[in-house]
């Protein structure tokens, strides 16, 4: 076919110069939209990046740890503590404690209650123990009434006979030496800024001298034999003999010399100085040994250790932990799902298969919708004025008889609220899932003679049960990082115990990550990384149950 | 409508239609329709799409209760009662008359468990009369031979004409009376469709099954009566209405080769629908 025989006759078809025309205007837009939807991912995979870049440069880092007290300074004579019997050890405790060795005794030794502790007899507080020649029947009270030397000597002899050697080692390590974190860096400083290069280290450690010597010169200047003085005692000599006007200038303008050399001269030492500084600053060792001298460096510290996951909330960074806050967060997420997968399915059962389409149902479809939009805090208030105040005695357990019912802010309390928060999500997706149920599957089993309530239940829910589970996953990952509503609720922040049941005190993980932000010392922050880490694990584990749930049922 | 059956009431029908109107809400969706249905012969249902063929048929087991809105009037007899009566249970009466769809529609369970739902649902649980009843309709179906060794597989990864003999097989695990099939083989290839056909002559000749079909061949090979519906128009001028009507009953043979009305032989010529 010749192109003539695309010309002119059909406006549809264009000549060869308009069509090339077109065609490269065409691929000119395809292109350009093309580049811009890659620019869109772009973004979104830089702003991903950077938020696990950021937090894992926080929770991963040296740090520089050294002893509150010097372990060498606790023997007199500088013996290794290892080395002593637990005679000696339970002497250390009992000198370095004095009268916090029973507060010690109570918390970490002792077999009774706390408020049964000062009446309670020795024998029950070590039971099976041995004892001091005649004390194994006097209690705390009594011991603590004897005059502190011989009381001294009680609690020595009960600890170096009843705490094995490591334990007291443990205890003095915890109770006295004690761990302080005293500086940290994050991972990237870690990686590229840890070691000072050869020239920096000569140059730090010649500079002090050439300070020094700056310095003295500085001082022989101004010495009573320096330059300044002679200067001026000259002038004044001039002065007094009533030397001619020029003999004068000069000599003034000699004073006025020595003083710019001497200006120079500090202007010199503070340069210097700025140096050392800039020098120290520029590598982690030489910060920590001109700040820090006798710290230990750790270069990489994991902030987040099983230590971390398994220890319980302290006020110290470096023994801080989030057992408490997991358990927390793991009780909320139980009760949510137990309160709203069953409410949230049934009322998007009788949306999807009971509701006739008239404007009462209508109305409650439009307002489950829009309430999935409600933003957390407002639900956190509803929670606070109905979960904790009016329902009260329900949220603190007290209806129940739960022992040691205090107030309403407790994990029910919280967890009805979030609950609260997700039953729209929950109910959105079920309905999403039902609707998905194929209707020839429903005539089929109505066609087998069977009942609405067998058909639901035995054929639509099962179909539709992966969509209900997958919505039931999401809304759980969501309420696990919501932290506005628990704070109005009334989470503790600085909670010391484990949650034991439904109606108690609780704290919970973006409790606590949002707790540390916001305090002034840079660990905490460290530790705050380290559990948004951990909290998103916790997350995205909680998708991928979704997504592999999803691809599975799909088919 | 042409030909008006003779029938009397010593004669056995399987279930009996009189004078039967579907509604829609406000639309008319089928007039006055009455067709004697005789026991263990095949009675085919034609027409052109819209007749009303289906939404009869889904009236005989008040499956149309399941649409909103949709209302029956007319006496469907069965066993001497009418089913539209008021102290007639609807889950009852499909549980007598069982169905299967154009569509295969499996459930997403295994094999057994399709055929033991609705036995299950009468409330059967020994797992050796399961066993039994499983069997026994899985063969009156002619799959037992294809399945019996994956009786745990899913339903769905069968194929399709293998589906909607599973369909057939889950129908008659409760013993219906009557088994209506609505365009059973319109979405199977030919040698699914001729099992099917094969299926209803041979391992169900047992049952009254009454079948809508568009396959007229279908309709005269395989069915004893053929009752054809017709689409009716209103000309007086108004808003158009049209609605579906028996335009003739018949034994297959007389409609096909003989038919009385003039319509009926330019729908089976294939001149329109």
């Amino acid at each position: 076919m010749t192109m003539q025989s695309h010309t002119p006759t059909s406006s549809f078809m264009p000549d060869e110069a308009t069509f090339q025309k077109r065609l490269a205007t065409r691929n000119r837009t395809a292109n350009a939209w093309k580049g811009f939807y890659f620019f869109s991912i772009g973004i979104s995979l830089v702003a991903l990046i950077a938020l696990f870049a950021n937090v894992a440069n926080e929770a991963f880092g040296s740090i520089a740890v050294q002893f509150e007290v010097d372990p060498a300074t606790l023997t007199a004579d500088g013996t290794d503590l290892n080395s002593l019997d637990e005679t000696q050890l339970s002497q250390i405790l009992v000198d370095q404690l004095g009268g916090r060795i029973v507060v010690l005794i109570r918390d970490e030794l002792s077999a009774v209650a706390t408020e049964d502790f000062t009446t309670a007899a020795l024998a029950d507080v070590f039971p099976g123990g041995s004892f001091p020649e005649g004390y194994a029947e006097a209690t705390i009270a009594d011991v603590r009434a004897l005059d502190s030397e011989e009381a001294a000597g009680v609690w020595r002899d009960l600890l170096a006979m009843n705490v094995p050697k490591d334990g007291l080692l443990n205890l003095i390590n915890e109770q006295i030496v004690g761990l302080e974190v005293v500086g940290s860096w994050p991972f990237l400083e870690a990686l590229f800024k840890y070691d000072p290069s050869q020239e920096t280290v000569d140059r730090i450690a010649a500079l002090p001298t050439e300070i020094a010597s700056v310095e003295a010169e500085l001082e022989d200047l101004r010495s009573e034999s320096g330059g300044i003085a002679q200067a001026e005692t000259a002038l004044a000599d001039a002065r007094a003999d009533q030397a001619d006007d020029e003999t004068i200038a000069s000599l003034r303008e000699e004073v006025r010399n020595q003083q710019a050399l001497a200006a120079e001269l500090e202007n010199e030492i503070a340069s210097l100085e700025d140096e050392l500084e800039t020098l120290q600053d520029s590598s982690i060792v030489t910060e920590v040994a001109a700040n820090y001298p006798g710290a230990e460096i750790i270069r990489f510290q994991s902030w987040l250790d099983t230590q971390f996951l398994t220890t319980q909330m302290s006020s110290t960074p470096y023994e801080a932990g989030i057992r408490g806050a997991i358990l927390g967060s793991l009780w909320l997420m139980a009760v949510v799902i137990v309160f709203a997968l069953p409410v949230g399915v049934a009322t998007a059962i009788y949306l999807n298969e009971y509701a006739t389409d008239n404007f009462f149902n209508r109305l409650i479809e439009t307002n489950v919708r829009n309430l999935a939009g409600v933003p957390s805090i407002i639900y956190g208030m509803l929670g606070l004025a109905v979960f904790v105040r009016v329902l009260e005695p329900f949220s603190s357990g007290s209806i129940f008889g739960v022992a040691g019912a205090d107030n309403g802010r407790t994990i029910m309390a919280a967890a009805l609220t979030l609950g609260l928060l997700v039953l729209p999500i929950i109910i959105i997706n079920a309905q999403e899932a039902l609707r998905a149920v194929p209707n020839a599957l429903r005539e089929a089993s109505y066609g087998m003679g069977a009942t609405k309530w067998q058909t639901i239940w035995k054929i639509v829910l099962p179909s539709a049960l992966p969509g209900i589970l997958t919505g039931l996953i999401l809304s759980v990952s969501r309420a696990i990082g919501e932290t506005a509503p628990l704070i109005v609720v009334g989470a503790s922040t600085l909670l010391f115990t484990d949650p034991t049941g439904p109606f108690s005190k609780f704290t919970a993980l973006p409790i606590q990550i949002y707790n540390w932000t916001s305090r002034p010392q840079p660990q905490f922050h460290d530790i705050a990384a380290a559990a948004i880490i951990v909290l998103l694990i916790i997350v995205i584990a909680l998708n991928s149950v979704a997504i592999v749930l999803r691809n599975r049922y799909a088919r | 409508m042409v030909y008006a059956p003779e029938y009397n009431d010593s004669q056995d029908y399987a279930v009996m239609l009189e004078n039967v109107n579907v509604y829609y809400g406000d639309y008319h969706a089928v007039n006055d329709v009455t067709i004697p249905v005789e026991k263990g012969k095949i009675t085919a249902f034609i027409g052109p799409s819209g007749c009303g063929k289906s939404t009869v048929l889904r009236a005989i087991n008040r499956m149309n209760d399941l649409v909103e809105g949709a209302r029956v009037t007319g006496n469907v007899q069965y066993h001497g009662k009418n089913l539209y009566d008021q102290d007639v249970d609807p889950v009852e009466v499909r549980r007598r008359i069982g169905m299967v769809f154009q569509k295969p529609n499996p459930f997403p369970k295994s094999i057994y468990e399709n055929v033991a739902y609705g036995p299950r649902l009468l409330g059967i649980k020994k797992k050796g009369v399961l066993d039994e009843i499983v069997e026994k309709s899985l063969r009156g179906a002619a799959l037992w031979d294809e399945v019996k060794n994956d009786l745990k597989k899913s339903g769905l990864a069968l194929s399709g004409g293998q589906q909607q003999r599973l369909c057939i097989a889950r129908t008659i695990a409760v013993e219906p009376d009557i088994i209506l099939m609505d365009e059973p083989a319109s979405a199977l290839d030919p040698i699914a469709t001729q099992r099917i056909e094969q299926l209803m002559r041979e391992e169900l000749s047992e049952y009254t099954i009454i079948i809508v079909t568009h396959n007229m061949q279908q309709a005269q090979r395989a069915s004893d009566y053929v009752a054809f519906f017709n689409i009716r128009k209103n000309d007086d001028g108004k808003q158009e209405m049209r609605w579906g009507e028996l335009a003739e009953f018949g034994e297959t043979d007389q409609v096909f080769n003989n038919p009385a009305s003039e319509e009926t032989a330019e729908y089976i010529a294939g001149r329109f629908g």
